[in-house]
């Protein structure tokens, strides 16, 4: 069988009236709700205090304590109860060398996957850019950088991206 | 004159077509925009004057909580209200932060015994007060990106002094 189709017949146009008032609401309601400035958050909480007993069972592995201590001049990263120094980064073009910092980081974060606490120990004089370049750097890896594929402590293979999230000013309180 | 444009209508003329196709182009693009710029976080800021945020890599959207705001002055506001300036001193704590901290966490404490008394009438209501509670400790603190980590460490320690131990440092996004 053959349909026939008319030939002659004008385009039918659609209504769009309805569907122009709707997107005209949708753009004043988006335009009282957009934030051009874009905002975002970082977080930090201020050091707690834990009491251990002698009879509690002490970790396998000693913790990785990790510290920046952050001058105008270098960071030094120190490890262990103890405050060795693990690694001094200097300036590079009259700014730190964040390259290395990450390198550094990245290194320690395969050894202790499952650590992400990290205490930052700013000099008075250092500026609050800076140390918001200092947390971004301590808390995600580069773009470019592969993610981090480790054994936690339980021997389980996990993935991240995240290196030390929970960030500490050690000397707030 | 009105009489003559009705007939000209009513004579059975072609009615006027409006080509709205380019309108429509741009209130496409116009809400493709829109759409994009649009932000989920509850936290409405207003950034006081001479304060530059310092840029970072975060992504994670602010929640509504007490704002603490330093300029490159050192001067301080609480939830947009100026309350002084900061002076330099061998103190740990800002006298003027911590007063004013004090009666906002009062403040708080209040509206979240009033929603708890109140019966909760309906979802919103329970969510609301939930919120309450989860940002009853937090502070976000918004401050010049030149201003020196000691006046940083003082509102720090100071905020945490008044029962605001939750620090939200607000960053500029996109960097």
């Amino acid at each position: 069988m053959k349909r026939r189709v008319k030939k002659s017949a004008a385009p039918c146009k659609p209504n769009v009236i309805p569907i122009l008032d709707a997107v005209f609401i949708f753009i004043f309601f988006l335009l009282m709700s957009a934030q051009f400035l874009e905002i975002y958050e970082i977080g930090s909480d201020a050091p707690s205090v834990k009491t251990v007993s002698e009879d509690q069972p002490k970790d396998k592995k000693p913790p990785l304590n990790l510290t920046l201590e952050v001058s105008k001049s270098a960071i030094v990263m120190k490890t262990g109860l103890d405050g060795n120094i693990h690694k001094t980064i200097g300036l590079k073009d009259g700014n730190y060398d964040f390259d290395q910092l990450a390198r550094e980081l990245v290194t320690l974060k395969k050894g202790h996957v499952s650590e992400t606490s990290i205490i930052i120990r700013p000099d008075s004089k250092v500026e609050y850019k800076k140390i918001v370049y200092i947390m971004d750097t301590c808390r995600e890896l580069p773009k470019e950088t592969p993610s981090i594929v480790a054994k936690n402590d339980k021997g389980v293979t996990v993935e991240t991206r995240s290196l030390f999230e929970q960030i500490i000013f050690e000397t707030i309180i | 004159m009105r009489n003559k444009r009705f007939n000209i209508r009513k004579s059975g003329e072609k009615e006027l077509d409006v080509d709205i196709t380019s309108l429509l182009d741009i209130l496409v693009i116009l809400l493709v925009f829109l759409l994009k710029s649009y932000n989920a976080s509850d936290l409405k800021l207003e950034v006081a004057k001479n304060i530059d945020l310092p840029k970072s890599k975060s992504m994670t959207l602010g929640n509504m909580a007490v704002i603490v705001q330093v300029s490159d002055q050192k001067e301080i506001w609480i939830n947009n209200r100026k309350i002084g300036r900061y002076l330099a001193s061998s103190d740990e704590k800002i006298e003027i932060l911590y007063s004013a901290l004090e009666e906002e966490a009062k403040n708080q404490d209040k509206a979240i015994k009033e929603l708890e008394t109140t019966a909760p009438r309906d979802n919103n209501d329970k969510s609301a007060l939930a919120t309450r509670k989860a940002n009853r400790k937090k502070v976000n603190i918004v401050m010049d990106q030149s201003v020196p980590y000691e006046v940083l460490r003082k509102v720090m320690h100071t905020s945490a002094l008044a029962g605001f131990p939750e620090f939200k440092f607000i960053v500029q996004g996109n960097f």
